[in-house]
Formats: C-alpha cells, sequence, structure tokens
C-alpha cells in the first residue's frame, strides 16, 4: 500500500511526533506507514483522512 | 528513555533477578529465601519505574501491539519446540538408564515436562476460542449453513 502522508504533513506543516499525538499512536508508528513497512488498521487509516480533512483514496492507495 | 532503552534495561533485571535466584539455590540457607523475594519485587518495581520514563506518549499502539503480538507468538512456538525436543530426549535418556530408581525419577520429570507442554496447548486452544468468540468467529448470517 503506498501512501501520501508525508506530501500531507508538509501541506500542514506537521511533525510526525505532531500527527502521531493527533491520530493516538507513536512516532515510529507514523514512520512505519509513511516508508510502507506497516498498513495501518481501518481506523488508524480513518483518523489520518480526517486529520487531513480528505478521503481516505487521497492519502492511500492500495497496490495488489 | 527511548523505549528500546527500556527493553534492554529490563532484560539486564531480568538477567540479574535470575542471577540472584541462582546464587540462593547454590548458597541454600537463611537469608537466600528472604533476598531472592526482596530482589523479585525490587526489579518488577524497578520495571515498573522505567516504563513511565519512556518518552512515549503513547506507550502501547495498533504497530507495537502487532510487534508484541507476532514476538510472543514466535517466541512461544521456538520455546515449544525446543521444550518439546528437551521431554523427547528426557524420556530416550530414561529408556536407556538401568538404574530404576534414577530411571523412574527421569520418566517423572518427562512425563511432568509432557504434562507442561500439554498445558500450553490447552491454554492457547482456550484463549483461542475466546479471542475468536470475542472478535466475531462464531457468527451466523444468512450464508451459514
Amino acid at each position: 500500500m503506498k501512501n501520501r502522508i508525508k506530501v500531507f504533513r508538509a501541506m500542514n506543516d506537521l511533525t510526525q511526533e505532531a500527527l502521531a499525538s493527533e491520530v493516538g499512536v507513536t512516532r515510529q508508528t507514523i514512520l512505519a506507514i509513511e516508508k510502507g513497512k506497516y498498513d495501518p488498521s481501518l481506523d488508524l487509516a480513518f483518523k489520518i483522512a480526517r486529520r487531513f480533512e480528505v478521503s481516505i483514496e487521497e492519502i492511500f492507495t492500495y497496490e495488489s | 528513555m527511548k523505549r528500546n532503552t527500556f527493553y534492554i534495561s529490563a532484560s539486564l533485571i531480568g538477567i540479574l533477578v535470575a542471577c540472584i535466584f541462582w546464587w540462593a539455590v547454590i548458597y541454600d540457607r537463611y537469608p537466600a529465601a528472604q533476598i531472592v523475594t526482596i530482589s523479585v519485587i525490587a526489579g518488577a518495581a524497578a520495571i515498573y519505574i522505567l516504563r513511565q520514563k519512556i518518552d512515549d506518549t503513547v506507550i502501547v499502539d495498533e504497530m507495537i501491539s502487532k510487534i508484541n503480538e507476532k514476538s510472543a507468538m514466535n517466541t512461544l512456538q521456538v520455546l515449544w519446540v525446543g521444550f518439546l525436543a528437551l521431554t523427547i530426549s528426557g524420556f530416550t535418556m530414561a529408556m536407556s538408564i538401568e538404574n530404576p530408581r534414577v530411571k523412574e525419577m527421569m520418566m517423572r520429570g518427562a512425563v511432568s515436562q509432557f504434562i507442561f507442554l500439554a498445558s500450553i496447548l490447552l491454554i492457547y486452544a482456550l484463549f483461542r476460542i475466546y479471542y475468536s468468540g470475542k472478535y466475531g468467529g462464531y457468527e451466523e448470517d444468512e450464508e451459514s449453513d
């Protein structure tokens, strides 16, 4: 799964630590998601999308 | 304190407590038992205090839970297989011993280990049933038979 969290963070001038704190996870989790090492749960994906006020599809792209 | 520093510190405390326990078994007189009791309590307290000092505001999240879950499962598998190998070698050794008293002792030890291994499987099965129920693994709908 690809994602554009880094892009949205830059657009919103948000650090990994700040985003992690707002969605209730550790910074390591945000880092792992950004690097594509960890796929977030649906719950966390929704939280991240809501934080940036966009749909999930705009942030996450599924690749089979 | 970083999370990995905490894990390393906790492991060192665990090793220290195990060493004290080992010393107490060898020393085998007053106040060995009391020192072991105090060291176990002190070790648990130290780990608890260290845990509070982890920098992350969120101590457990979904990725950490997944890492813990995978680590626990692999540890269980490795330990179970390793312990089974030990049990089987215990049985084999017991069979080849001629002294009936030693043979009986070794057989009892091996049987105890085998019961312990079976208990682990039973506990695992019970937890699986519990969590399957909790997460809807036994739910039925119109597509069920």
